[in-house]
Protein backbone atom coordinates (compact mmCIF):
# COMPACT_ATOMS: atom_id res chain seq x y z
CA UNK A 1 0.00 0.00 0.00
CA UNK A 2 3.08 2.61 0.81
CA UNK A 3 4.72 1.62 -2.72
CA UNK A 4 0.75 2.51 -3.93
CA UNK A 5 0.81 5.94 -2.20
CA UNK A 6 4.24 6.57 -3.14
CA UNK A 7 3.29 6.25 -7.41
CA UNK A 8 0.07 7.51 -6.60
CA UNK A 9 2.41 10.63 -5.52
CA UNK A 10 4.84 10.43 -8.03
CA UNK A 11 2.46 11.64 -11.24
CA UNK A 12 -0.60 13.57 -11.75
CA UNK A 13 0.31 16.80 -9.92
CA UNK A 14 -0.55 20.01 -12.19
CA UNK A 15 -0.22 23.62 -11.23
CA UNK A 16 -3.61 24.86 -10.45
CA UNK A 17 -2.09 28.61 -9.72
CA UNK A 18 0.83 30.34 -9.17
CA UNK A 19 -0.53 33.84 -8.78
CA UNK A 20 1.67 35.42 -10.73
CA UNK A 21 -1.16 37.28 -13.13
CA UNK A 22 -1.43 39.49 -10.09
CA UNK A 23 -4.85 38.99 -8.88
CA UNK A 24 -7.12 36.19 -7.93
CA UNK A 25 -8.20 34.54 -10.59
CA UNK A 26 -12.27 34.12 -10.54
CA UNK A 27 -11.70 30.94 -13.32
CA UNK A 28 -9.99 29.49 -10.53
CA UNK A 29 -11.17 30.28 -6.91
CA UNK A 30 -14.04 31.39 -5.16
CA UNK A 31 -13.04 34.07 -2.65
CA UNK A 32 -15.12 33.71 0.93
CA UNK A 33 -13.64 37.29 2.63
CA UNK A 34 -16.37 36.62 5.93
CA UNK A 35 -13.50 36.87 8.18
CA UNK A 36 -10.55 39.85 6.38
CA UNK A 37 -9.07 40.18 2.99
CA UNK A 38 -7.22 38.11 0.36
CA UNK A 39 -5.42 39.75 -1.93
CA UNK A 40 -2.29 38.99 -4.52
CA UNK A 41 1.09 40.38 -3.51
CA UNK A 42 4.46 39.44 -5.18
CA UNK A 43 3.11 36.76 -6.78
CA UNK A 44 1.55 35.10 -3.97
CA UNK A 45 -2.01 35.22 -2.42
CA UNK A 46 -2.10 37.06 0.89
CA UNK A 47 -4.93 36.05 3.78
CA UNK A 48 -5.20 39.05 5.97
CA UNK A 49 -7.31 37.24 8.88
CA UNK A 50 -8.80 39.80 10.94
CA UNK A 51 -9.83 39.23 14.37
CA UNK A 52 -13.40 38.92 16.06
CA UNK A 53 -14.46 36.28 13.91
CA UNK A 54 -15.22 33.57 15.86
CA UNK A 55 -15.96 29.94 14.10
CA UNK A 56 -15.14 31.57 10.59
CA UNK A 57 -13.48 31.17 7.47
CA UNK A 58 -11.18 32.93 5.24
CA UNK A 59 -10.90 30.76 2.25
CA UNK A 60 -9.76 30.82 -1.64
CA UNK A 61 -12.32 27.57 -2.83
CA UNK A 62 -11.27 26.17 -5.83
CA UNK A 63 -13.75 26.38 -8.36
CA UNK A 64 -12.47 24.79 -11.46
CA UNK A 65 -12.60 20.67 -12.30
CA UNK A 66 -12.89 20.18 -8.33
CA UNK A 67 -14.51 16.87 -8.66
CA UNK A 68 -11.06 15.62 -10.78
CA UNK A 69 -8.85 16.92 -7.69
CA UNK A 70 -7.86 14.15 -5.28
CA UNK A 71 -4.93 15.81 -3.86
CA UNK A 72 -3.75 19.35 -2.71
CA UNK A 73 -0.21 20.61 -2.65
CA UNK A 74 0.79 24.31 -1.49
CA UNK A 75 3.92 26.29 -0.15
CA UNK A 76 2.70 28.14 3.10
CA UNK A 77 4.36 30.79 5.12
CA UNK A 78 2.70 32.61 7.89
CA UNK A 79 3.83 35.73 8.22
CA UNK A 80 2.09 36.94 11.49
CA UNK A 81 0.05 35.65 13.62
CA UNK A 82 -1.91 36.73 16.56
CA UNK A 83 -4.08 34.29 18.92
CA UNK A 84 -5.59 30.80 17.95
CA UNK A 85 -5.99 31.31 14.14
CA UNK A 86 -4.65 28.47 11.77
CA UNK A 87 -3.56 27.98 8.57
CA UNK A 88 -5.04 25.06 6.43
CA UNK A 89 -5.60 23.53 3.30
CA UNK A 90 -9.09 21.13 3.57
CA UNK A 91 -11.95 19.59 1.67
CA UNK A 92 -14.19 16.75 1.45
CA UNK A 93 -12.18 13.59 0.67
CA UNK A 94 -14.50 10.69 1.11
CA UNK A 95 -18.09 9.57 2.37
CA UNK A 96 -18.52 6.47 4.82
CA UNK A 97 -22.29 5.73 3.91
CA UNK A 98 -24.00 9.02 3.74
CA UNK A 99 -21.48 10.60 6.22
CA UNK A 100 -18.46 12.94 4.80
CA UNK A 101 -14.77 12.84 5.62
CA UNK A 102 -13.78 16.27 6.01
CA UNK A 103 -10.27 16.46 5.92
CA UNK A 104 -7.36 19.18 6.10
CA UNK A 105 -3.39 19.91 7.33
CA UNK A 106 -3.30 22.56 9.56
CA UNK A 107 -0.11 24.91 10.71
CA UNK A 108 -1.22 26.43 14.58
CA UNK A 109 1.20 29.49 15.60
CA UNK A 110 -0.29 29.56 18.78
CA UNK A 111 0.83 25.85 19.91
CA UNK A 112 3.52 25.76 17.74
CA UNK A 113 1.96 22.49 15.80
CA UNK A 114 1.42 21.14 12.77
CA UNK A 115 -1.93 18.49 12.64
CA UNK A 116 -4.38 16.42 10.35
CA UNK A 117 -7.54 15.43 10.91
CA UNK A 118 -10.24 13.90 9.59
CA UNK A 119 -13.71 14.19 10.69
CA UNK A 120 -16.80 12.36 9.90
CA UNK A 121 -19.71 14.64 9.34
CA UNK A 122 -23.60 13.67 8.96
CA UNK A 123 -25.53 14.42 6.07
CA UNK A 124 -26.55 18.05 4.88
CA UNK A 125 -27.88 20.97 5.43
CA UNK A 126 -26.11 20.68 8.80
CA UNK A 127 -22.60 18.65 8.31
CA UNK A 128 -22.72 17.81 12.13
CA UNK A 129 -19.43 16.92 13.43
CA UNK A 130 -20.03 13.24 14.60
CA UNK A 131 -17.03 11.75 15.44
CA UNK A 132 -12.85 12.05 14.57
CA UNK A 133 -11.74 9.30 12.66
CA UNK A 134 -8.24 10.47 12.52
CA UNK A 135 -5.82 13.04 14.24
CA UNK A 136 -1.89 13.36 13.80
CA UNK A 137 0.58 15.38 14.98
CA UNK A 138 4.05 16.04 13.39
CA UNK A 139 7.09 16.59 16.07
CA UNK A 140 6.62 19.57 18.11
CA UNK A 141 6.96 22.12 19.10
CA UNK A 142 8.10 23.78 16.00
CA UNK A 143 8.45 27.39 14.70
CA UNK A 144 5.88 28.08 12.38
CA UNK A 145 5.76 32.00 12.10
CA UNK A 146 8.17 33.28 9.91
CA UNK A 147 8.71 29.73 8.64
CA UNK A 148 7.85 28.42 4.89
CA UNK A 149 6.12 25.00 4.58
CA UNK A 150 5.52 22.46 1.66
CA UNK A 151 2.55 20.67 2.28
CA UNK A 152 0.03 18.56 0.69
CA UNK A 153 -2.89 16.14 0.99
CA UNK A 154 -3.74 13.16 -1.32
CA UNK A 155 -6.59 11.37 -0.91
CA UNK A 156 -8.10 8.22 -2.39
CA UNK A 157 -10.60 5.35 -1.32
CA UNK A 158 -7.93 3.72 0.68
CA UNK A 159 -6.73 6.49 2.75
CA UNK A 160 -5.53 9.66 3.16
CA UNK A 161 -1.65 11.00 3.25
CA UNK A 162 -0.23 14.28 4.32
CA UNK A 163 3.39 15.58 3.84
CA UNK A 164 4.58 18.96 5.78
CA UNK A 165 8.11 19.23 4.31
CA UNK A 166 11.23 18.08 6.59
CA UNK A 167 8.93 16.79 9.17
CA UNK A 168 8.20 13.46 7.60
CA UNK A 169 4.86 11.90 6.43
CA UNK A 170 1.52 10.67 7.66
CA UNK A 171 -0.98 8.14 6.01
CA UNK A 172 -4.26 6.87 7.47
CA UNK A 173 -5.51 3.85 5.70
CA UNK A 174 -9.39 3.42 6.30
CA UNK A 175 -10.76 0.27 7.89
CA UNK A 176 -14.13 1.19 6.58
CA UNK A 177 -15.65 1.21 3.07
CA UNK A 178 -14.94 4.85 1.69
CA UNK A 179 -16.78 5.98 -1.92
CA UNK A 180 -16.13 9.20 -3.24
CA UNK A 181 -17.34 12.21 -2.08
CA UNK A 182 -20.68 13.73 -3.81
CA UNK A 183 -19.30 17.45 -2.43
CA UNK A 184 -16.52 18.55 -3.79
CA UNK A 185 -15.33 21.66 -1.69
CA UNK A 186 -11.98 21.97 -1.40
CA UNK A 187 -10.00 24.87 -0.47
CA UNK A 188 -6.95 26.92 1.37
CA UNK A 189 -7.20 29.39 3.63
CA UNK A 190 -7.35 30.26 7.69
CA UNK A 191 -9.55 29.80 10.50
CA UNK A 192 -9.80 31.12 14.09
CA UNK A 193 -11.96 29.39 16.69
CA UNK A 194 -11.88 31.83 19.38
CA UNK A 195 -12.11 34.99 16.80
CA UNK A 196 -8.45 35.53 17.42
CA UNK A 197 -5.93 37.44 15.72
CA UNK A 198 -5.03 39.00 13.21
CA UNK A 199 -2.99 36.69 11.31
CA UNK A 200 -1.32 37.33 7.44
CA UNK A 201 -0.65 34.01 5.84
CA UNK A 202 0.80 33.78 2.22
CA UNK A 203 -0.24 30.72 -0.47
CA UNK A 204 1.92 29.88 -3.03
CA UNK A 205 2.29 26.99 -6.17
CA UNK A 206 -0.64 25.85 -5.54
CA UNK A 207 -0.85 22.04 -7.69
CA UNK A 208 -3.54 19.58 -7.79
CA UNK A 209 -3.14 16.08 -8.33
CA UNK A 210 -5.42 14.70 -10.96
CA UNK A 211 -5.88 10.91 -11.62
CA UNK B 1 28.91 -44.55 -19.19
CA UNK B 2 25.28 -44.23 -20.33
CA UNK B 3 24.10 -44.74 -16.92
CA UNK B 4 26.36 -41.89 -15.49
CA UNK B 5 24.98 -39.29 -18.52
CA UNK B 6 21.15 -40.40 -17.31
CA UNK B 7 22.40 -40.18 -13.21
CA UNK B 8 23.98 -36.54 -14.54
CA UNK B 9 20.67 -35.45 -16.35
CA UNK B 10 18.37 -36.42 -13.53
CA UNK B 11 20.76 -34.64 -10.69
CA UNK B 12 20.42 -31.35 -13.00
CA UNK B 13 16.82 -31.91 -13.51
CA UNK B 14 16.59 -32.06 -9.28
CA UNK B 15 18.91 -29.57 -8.85
CA UNK B 16 16.59 -27.01 -10.90
CA UNK B 17 13.33 -28.79 -9.44
CA UNK B 18 15.59 -27.99 -6.02
CA UNK B 19 16.51 -24.66 -7.00
CA UNK B 20 12.58 -23.94 -8.27
CA UNK B 21 11.06 -25.27 -5.09
CA UNK B 22 13.00 -23.17 -3.47
CA UNK B 23 12.67 -19.82 -5.28
CA UNK B 24 8.87 -20.16 -5.12
CA UNK B 25 9.46 -20.93 -0.99
CA UNK B 26 11.37 -17.34 -0.84
CA UNK B 27 8.81 -15.97 -2.60
CA UNK B 28 5.97 -17.13 -0.45
CA UNK B 29 7.69 -16.04 2.78
CA UNK B 30 8.54 -12.97 1.77
CA UNK B 31 5.22 -11.82 0.54
CA UNK B 32 2.87 -14.13 2.69
CA UNK B 33 4.64 -14.80 5.64
CA UNK B 34 6.38 -13.21 8.48
CA UNK B 35 3.62 -12.77 11.35
CA UNK B 36 4.64 -16.40 13.72
CA UNK B 37 2.72 -17.10 16.70
CA UNK B 38 4.89 -16.01 19.64
CA UNK B 39 2.04 -17.15 22.79
CA UNK B 40 -0.94 -17.71 22.95
CA UNK B 41 -0.34 -18.06 26.88
CA UNK B 42 -2.08 -21.41 26.86
CA UNK B 43 0.63 -23.18 28.10
CA UNK B 44 0.31 -23.28 31.47
CA UNK B 45 -0.43 -20.94 35.11
CA UNK B 46 3.51 -19.48 34.86
CA UNK B 47 5.66 -17.52 31.97
CA UNK B 48 7.78 -19.33 29.75
CA UNK B 49 11.48 -18.29 31.17
CA UNK B 50 12.58 -18.28 27.11
CA UNK B 51 9.98 -16.09 26.08
CA UNK B 52 9.63 -13.34 28.70
CA UNK B 53 11.24 -11.29 31.74
CA UNK B 54 8.83 -9.81 33.75
CA UNK B 55 9.02 -6.22 35.19
CA UNK B 56 5.95 -6.16 37.83
CA UNK B 57 7.43 -2.84 39.62
CA UNK B 58 4.06 -1.21 38.70
CA UNK B 59 1.69 -4.24 38.24
CA UNK B 60 0.74 -7.57 38.96
CA UNK B 61 1.51 -9.72 36.25
CA UNK B 62 -0.33 -13.66 36.00
CA UNK B 63 -2.12 -15.65 33.21
CA UNK B 64 -5.53 -16.38 33.42
CA UNK B 65 -7.60 -18.56 31.51
CA UNK B 66 -4.87 -18.39 28.63
CA UNK B 67 -4.48 -14.99 28.59
CA UNK B 68 -1.45 -12.55 30.32
CA UNK B 69 -3.57 -10.40 32.88
CA UNK B 70 -2.17 -7.15 34.09
CA UNK B 71 -3.42 -5.89 37.35
CA UNK B 72 -1.73 -1.66 37.51
CA UNK B 73 -1.64 -0.68 41.18
CA UNK B 74 -2.34 2.02 41.91
CA UNK B 75 0.28 5.05 43.17
CA UNK B 76 3.29 4.61 41.01
CA UNK B 77 3.67 7.56 38.54
CA UNK B 78 5.55 7.32 35.43
CA UNK B 79 6.51 3.69 36.55
CA UNK B 80 5.86 0.49 33.59
CA UNK B 81 5.53 -2.76 34.25
CA UNK B 82 6.25 -5.02 31.35
CA UNK B 83 6.36 -8.44 30.13
CA UNK B 84 9.71 -8.14 27.76
CA UNK B 85 9.79 -10.30 25.00
CA UNK B 86 13.41 -12.28 25.42
CA UNK B 87 13.16 -14.99 22.55
CA UNK B 88 15.49 -13.48 20.05
CA UNK B 89 14.01 -9.89 20.26
CA UNK B 90 16.65 -8.31 18.12
CA UNK B 91 15.08 -9.38 15.10
CA UNK B 92 11.51 -8.80 15.86
CA UNK B 93 10.32 -5.95 13.49
CA UNK B 94 6.60 -6.36 14.49
CA UNK B 95 4.47 -7.43 17.59
CA UNK B 96 0.68 -7.60 16.95
CA UNK B 97 -1.25 -8.89 20.47
CA UNK B 98 -5.02 -8.85 21.42
CA UNK B 99 -5.02 -5.99 23.77
CA UNK B 100 -8.26 -5.34 26.11
CA UNK B 101 -9.13 -2.95 29.11
CA UNK B 102 -11.33 -4.54 32.19
CA UNK B 103 -11.41 -1.58 33.95
CA UNK B 104 -9.52 1.38 35.01
CA UNK B 105 -9.09 4.85 37.28
CA UNK B 106 -7.38 7.16 35.69
CA UNK B 107 -5.02 7.60 32.73
CA UNK B 108 -3.69 4.12 32.77
CA UNK B 109 -2.73 2.72 28.94
CA UNK B 110 -2.09 -1.06 27.45
CA UNK B 111 0.71 -0.89 25.01
CA UNK B 112 2.57 -2.76 22.59
CA UNK B 113 6.24 -0.42 22.81
CA UNK B 114 9.88 -0.50 22.23
CA UNK B 115 12.92 0.55 20.57
CA UNK B 116 12.57 1.12 16.53
CA UNK B 117 15.72 2.72 15.48
CA UNK B 118 18.19 5.51 16.00
CA UNK B 119 18.15 9.23 14.95
CA UNK B 120 21.76 10.59 15.23
CA UNK B 121 22.72 9.45 18.98
CA UNK B 122 18.91 9.42 19.82
CA UNK B 123 16.93 6.66 20.27
CA UNK B 124 13.30 6.41 18.94
CA UNK B 125 10.71 4.68 21.10
CA UNK B 126 7.63 3.86 19.82
CA UNK B 127 4.03 2.51 20.86
CA UNK B 128 0.98 1.23 20.25
CA UNK B 129 -1.68 1.80 22.74
CA UNK B 130 -5.31 1.57 24.07
CA UNK B 131 -5.87 4.06 26.41
CA UNK B 132 -9.27 3.94 27.99
CA UNK B 133 -9.56 7.78 29.39
CA UNK B 134 -10.16 9.03 26.27
CA UNK B 135 -11.75 6.10 24.56
CA UNK B 136 -9.71 5.05 22.04
CA UNK B 137 -6.28 3.60 20.30
CA UNK B 138 -3.01 5.95 20.17
CA UNK B 139 0.63 5.62 18.39
CA UNK B 140 3.31 7.95 18.71
CA UNK B 141 7.10 7.63 18.21
CA UNK B 142 9.22 9.72 20.85
CA UNK B 143 12.99 11.09 20.36
CA UNK B 144 15.34 9.95 23.40
CA UNK B 145 18.41 11.49 23.81
CA UNK B 146 21.09 8.91 24.64
CA UNK B 147 20.86 8.89 28.38
CA UNK B 148 16.51 8.05 27.45
CA UNK B 149 16.00 11.74 29.14
CA UNK B 150 12.87 12.43 26.71
CA UNK B 151 13.41 15.05 23.52
CA UNK B 152 10.01 15.35 21.83
CA UNK B 153 7.64 13.44 20.15
CA UNK B 154 8.18 12.57 16.28
CA UNK B 155 5.29 12.02 15.97
CA UNK B 156 1.64 11.28 17.87
CA UNK B 157 -1.45 9.68 15.92
CA UNK B 158 -5.16 8.51 17.18
CA UNK B 159 -8.02 6.37 15.97
CA UNK B 160 -11.55 6.87 15.87
CA UNK B 161 -12.76 8.76 19.14
CA UNK B 162 -15.89 10.59 19.97
CA UNK B 163 -16.00 14.34 20.34
CA UNK B 164 -16.94 15.39 24.23
CA UNK B 165 -17.70 11.90 26.43
CA UNK B 166 -14.50 9.04 25.48
CA UNK B 167 -15.90 6.17 24.28
CA UNK B 168 -16.85 3.06 27.03
CA UNK B 169 -14.11 0.49 25.66
CA UNK B 170 -14.02 -1.49 28.69
CA UNK B 171 -13.80 -5.14 27.52
CA UNK B 172 -13.40 -4.03 23.62
CA UNK B 173 -10.72 -6.55 22.60
CA UNK B 174 -8.47 -4.41 20.03
CA UNK B 175 -6.40 -6.45 18.08
CA UNK B 176 -2.78 -4.12 17.61
CA UNK B 177 -0.17 -4.34 15.21
CA UNK B 178 2.89 -2.82 15.41
CA UNK B 179 5.81 -2.84 12.56
CA UNK B 180 8.62 -0.59 11.85
CA UNK B 181 11.50 -0.35 9.38
CA UNK B 182 14.44 2.31 8.77
CA UNK B 183 11.85 3.77 6.55
CA UNK B 184 8.63 4.14 8.50
CA UNK B 185 6.36 2.79 11.81
CA UNK B 186 3.29 1.61 11.23
CA UNK B 187 0.50 0.90 13.56
CA UNK B 188 -2.73 -1.01 12.78
CA UNK B 189 -5.75 -1.33 14.62
CA UNK B 190 -8.18 -4.35 13.04
CA UNK B 191 -11.34 -2.26 13.00
CA UNK B 192 -10.34 1.36 13.30
CA UNK B 193 -7.27 1.55 10.28
CA UNK B 194 -4.05 2.03 9.99
CA UNK B 195 -1.65 4.82 10.56
CA UNK B 196 1.84 5.25 9.00
CA UNK B 197 4.60 7.55 9.92
CA UNK B 198 7.25 7.83 7.18
CA UNK B 199 10.39 9.62 8.14
CA UNK B 200 12.56 12.71 6.80
CA UNK B 201 15.63 11.58 8.50
CA UNK B 202 17.87 8.82 7.73
CA UNK B 203 17.32 6.12 10.83
CA UNK B 204 20.06 3.73 11.91
CA UNK B 205 19.25 0.06 14.06
CA UNK B 206 18.51 0.24 17.43
CA UNK B 207 21.41 -0.50 19.73
CA UNK B 208 18.65 -2.08 22.43
CA UNK B 209 16.63 -4.74 21.40
CA UNK B 210 13.96 -3.87 24.10
CA UNK B 211 10.34 -4.56 23.12
CA UNK B 212 7.35 -5.09 25.40
CA UNK B 213 3.61 -5.60 26.30
CA UNK B 214 2.80 -3.44 29.22
CA UNK B 215 0.96 -0.80 30.94
CA UNK B 216 1.51 2.51 32.37
CA UNK B 217 0.20 4.96 34.38
CA UNK B 218 1.61 9.23 34.11
CA UNK B 219 0.06 10.16 37.45
CA UNK B 220 -1.19 8.54 40.88
CA UNK B 221 -3.66 6.50 38.09
CA UNK B 222 -4.73 2.93 38.53
CA UNK B 223 -6.04 0.16 39.36
CA UNK B 224 -6.19 -0.81 35.70
CA UNK B 225 -6.86 -4.33 34.49
CA UNK B 226 -5.36 -5.10 31.10
CA UNK B 227 -5.57 -8.61 29.44
CA UNK B 228 -3.46 -9.44 26.50
CA UNK B 229 -3.53 -12.59 24.14
CA UNK B 230 -2.23 -14.28 21.03
CA UNK B 231 1.41 -12.33 20.84
CA UNK B 232 2.45 -12.48 17.24
CA UNK B 233 5.66 -11.46 16.41
CA UNK B 234 7.26 -10.51 12.59
CA UNK B 235 10.70 -11.38 12.23
CA UNK B 236 13.28 -9.91 9.97
CA UNK B 237 14.33 -12.52 7.08
CA UNK B 238 17.32 -12.97 5.68
CA UNK B 239 17.40 -12.32 1.80
CA UNK B 240 16.55 -14.32 -0.87
CA UNK B 241 19.85 -13.97 -2.34
CA UNK B 242 21.21 -15.30 1.23
CA UNK B 243 18.62 -17.83 1.32
CA UNK B 244 19.57 -19.66 -2.05
CA UNK B 245 22.92 -19.83 -1.27
CA UNK B 246 22.87 -21.36 2.19
CA UNK B 247 20.71 -23.77 0.33
CA UNK B 248 22.93 -24.38 -2.55
CA UNK B 249 25.44 -24.75 -0.38
CA UNK B 250 23.62 -27.58 1.80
Amino acid sequence: MLLGFSSYAAAGWELYDDFEQGTIDSQKWIKDESCGTISVENGKAKFAHASGHPNDSLYLIFSSNTSNISGIKATITVASCTGDVRTRIAGYSGMIDENYLWTGIQFEPLTRRIYNSIAVEGPPPTYEGLYQLHYSEYRNPIQIVGQTFESQILFSDDGVSFEANSLGKMTYKFSDEVSATDYFFRAIGTRSTEGQGPCVVYFDNVYVYVP
Amino acid sequence: MLHESLSRKKMKKFNIFLYAISFLLVLACNTFAGWELYDDFNSGSSFETDKWSLDTSSANISIENGEAKFVHLPGRPNDSSWLILVKNPKNIVGIRAKVRVQSYVGDVRGRIAGYVGKIGENSIWSAVRVRPSRGRAETYASILAPNDVYLNDLFFGTFKYNYGQPANILNKTYILEWYFSPADIAAKTYDQGEIIFEYEDPVSPSESSFKGLGTRSIELDGACTVYFDDVYVYRKRTSPATNLLLLGNS
